[in-house]
């Protein structure tokens, strides 16, 4: 067998172990709605922390990453090294809250939540629809990522569209039959493989073509271009990387739904600390792999007389696929053994895979329960809306693939994106999960300011063409998404004491529920 | 016992939680002293090889990390 033969080969068996855990996820579901989209809130320690880790590390870790490191250098890392463990922090900070107030009022989206506290209808609407809308862009970097990820481990003998089209229909299979849990069990698998694949990876391209290893990495780096080896972003695009990247992330549905799902405070507290530590070391072998790309395409690469990597192959990935985010996969496939390859890539799958099943898991949880169950049809069965998510995994997957063939560009770029929407919610949830008899949020004050946020964050976002049409300045979606939060804030801290608070029995019953557990 | 008194004493049950968020904030004011100051963020070689920079900012994500599992051991119970 040819190299793209073995590599593909390893992809698609390891494709058919989600699979079989899908099913065995399915022999264990209980058929209630609850069960199916958050296992009945009894997960635990080991298979939460590797949920929220794999969750949370998706094509963005395994790919852009890298992608990144070797145009930005260690910027990435400086900047990483803060917003994974604030992620984690924020995490469990919300994320506590979220569980005990979600397990006591029966909460299982994030919409329940807001309009369970605001009393208002009309924010569980504008929460659902708009968390449904921002996760599109999160889903098609995981369905780019496993498309990159095929194509180029078949030697591109599979194209970008074919590919991220196979990994979708895996992906769905396993979720619409497994639901939820299938997600969560196979994120425990995939989580440990992509860890182990990444070190690995980065190992053996540092010690296999730097004899000297990190020590003359560096020295080489340091010899194409030593602003690599400094914090070279700008103060105000790395902080706005740390606030989105980490508690914009953190408030979207995938993330947020876990902590619902949580057995108790211990699973949350160990589960916290484990995916600060997995999620920021992550990076580590990622620096290094993305520091010898950047080595690599300023030289080249020429073992025993064959030119392996050409001077310059970055930009020929760019044209191929839209953005530097092949660089990963495509080292791998041409500098590691082919099964090894094969092995490495599927880890590469496993961190698009195990966040694309949780969007759409998530996503499918919001539009059943927040619109169906409430608007459409308030008396389904339990057995046609476990049908009706079932049929949103399979309409939001082709949709995530739709963008996907249009290669949108940088996956670096549209996790930003989408978590910039995911920050909007900040005001009204801080609010929620920290009941002070203060009354500076209102009902409409979080309505209007998230509105507002999110308003502002489109039109000032580089990747939305409204800018340039109403001539305003155009910001990387980041920055777009921290402007959108302070106005936000503004507009709700301007409008609440005009508006009727917070009922006092709502504020006093949040109360009651997380002093219970204090 | 007034309500300041019962925050008093929330404060001193939550004396570990109090210290974890001063250590990470202290972490993360750490980190960004790379953005001012020119002598750290340098692509000179250290010892090991690393640039000054990176083996400053692996340094502050080792303490980072000692201050997360103090928390999660000491503080978030």
């Amino acid at each position: 067998m040819e190299a793209w033969e073995w590599v593909t080969s390893i992809i698609i068996v390891y494709s058919l172990i989600v699979v079989g855990l899908g099913y065995l996820a399915w022999r264990r579901f209980r058929h209630t709605v609850e069960d199916f989209f958050l296992l009945s809130r009894r997960v635990g320690f080991i298979v939460l922390f590797l949920t929220l880790a794999a969750t949370y590390h998706s094509a963005f870790a395994f790919l852009t990453s890298v992608a990144v490191f070797s145009k930005s250098g260690i910027s990435f890392w400086v900047a990483a090294s803060i917003w994974t463990p604030l992620a984690a922090v924020s995490g469990y900070v919300l994320g506590r809250r979220f569980h005990l107030i979600g397990k006591a009022r029966g909460h299982i989206t994030p919409a329940d939540l807001l309009a369970d506290f605001y009393e208002s209808e009309a924010l569980r609407i504008i929460t659902a629809l708009l968390m449904a809308t921002f996760v599109i862009a999160y889903m098609v970097v995981q369905s780019l990522g496993l498309g990159i990820v095929l194509s180029v481990g078949s030697g591109g003998h599979i194209s970008l569209a074919w590919a991220s089209f196979f990994f979708l229909l895996v992906t769905i299979f396993y979720l619409v039959v497994g639901g939820n849990r299938a997600a969560f069990w196979t994120d425990a698998l995939q989580g440990v493989w992509m860890y182990i694949g990444v070190w690995a990876a980065g190992l053996f391209i540092v010690y296999k073509f730097f004899p000297g290893g990190v020590s003359e990495l560096m020295h080489d780096v340091r010899a194409v271009n030593p602003k690599l080896l400094t914090m070279n972003w700008p103060i105000e695009l790395a902080t706005s990387f740390i606030i989105v990247y980490s508690v914009g992330v953190i408030l979207l549905p995938h993330m947020w739904l876990r902590y619902y799902s949580a057995r108790d405070k211990t699973t949350l507290r160990l589960s916290t600390a484990g995916m600060a530590l997995y999620v920021s070391s992550y990076y580590i072998p990622a620096a290094l792999i993305g520091l010898a790309a950047a080595v690599f395409n300023a030289h080249g690469l020429v073992v025993n007389g064959h030119q392996i990597l050409e001077p310059g192959y970055i930009g020929k990935l760019v044209s191929t696929y839209g953005s530097r985010d092949a660089v990963m996969a495509y080292m791998i496939y041409t500098l590691t053994p082919a099964v090894f390859a094969g092995f490495l890539l599927a880890g590469a799958a496993s961190a698009a895979m195990s966040t694309l099943d949780s969007l759409l898991g998530a996503t499918s949880m919001i539009l059943t329960r927040d619109i169906w169950q409430r608007y459409v049809r308030p008396k389904a069965s339990e057995w046609e809306l476990i049908q009706v998510g079932r049929l949103w995994i399979i309409i939001w997957g082709l949709i995530a693939w739709y963008f996907t063939i249009q290669k949108p560009g940088l996956i670096f770029d549209l996790v930003a994106l989408s978590a910039s929407g995911g920050l909007q919610f900040l005001i009204p949830v801080l609010r929620a999960v920290f009941p002070t008899r203060t009354e500076w949020i209102t009902k409409q004050g979080a309505i209007w300011g998230v509105l507002a946020g999110i308003t502002v964050n489109v039109l000032l976002c580089n990747k939305f063409p409204f800018h340039s049409a109403l001539g305003l300045p155009a910001y990387h979606a980041a920055i777009a998404g921290v402007i959108g939060l302070i106005v936000n804030a503004i507009v709700a801290l301007v409008i609440s004491p005009f508006t009727k608070p917070v009922s006092r029995e709502k504020l006093e019953l949040y109360r009651e529920i997380l002093a219970s557990e204090e | 016992m007034g309500e300041k008194g019962e925050q008093g004493l929330r404060v001193i049950k939550n004396i570990h939680g109090w210290l974890a968020l001063i250590l990470f904030l202290i972490y993360i004011l750490l980190d960004y002293l790379l953005f001012f100051s020119k002598t750290l963020n340098s692509p000179a070689p250290t010892v090991d090889g690393l640039s000054r920079a990176f083996a400053y900012s692996l340094a502050v994500w080792v303490y980072g990390m000692i201050v997360i599992i103090y928390a999660a051991v000491k503080a978030w119970k």
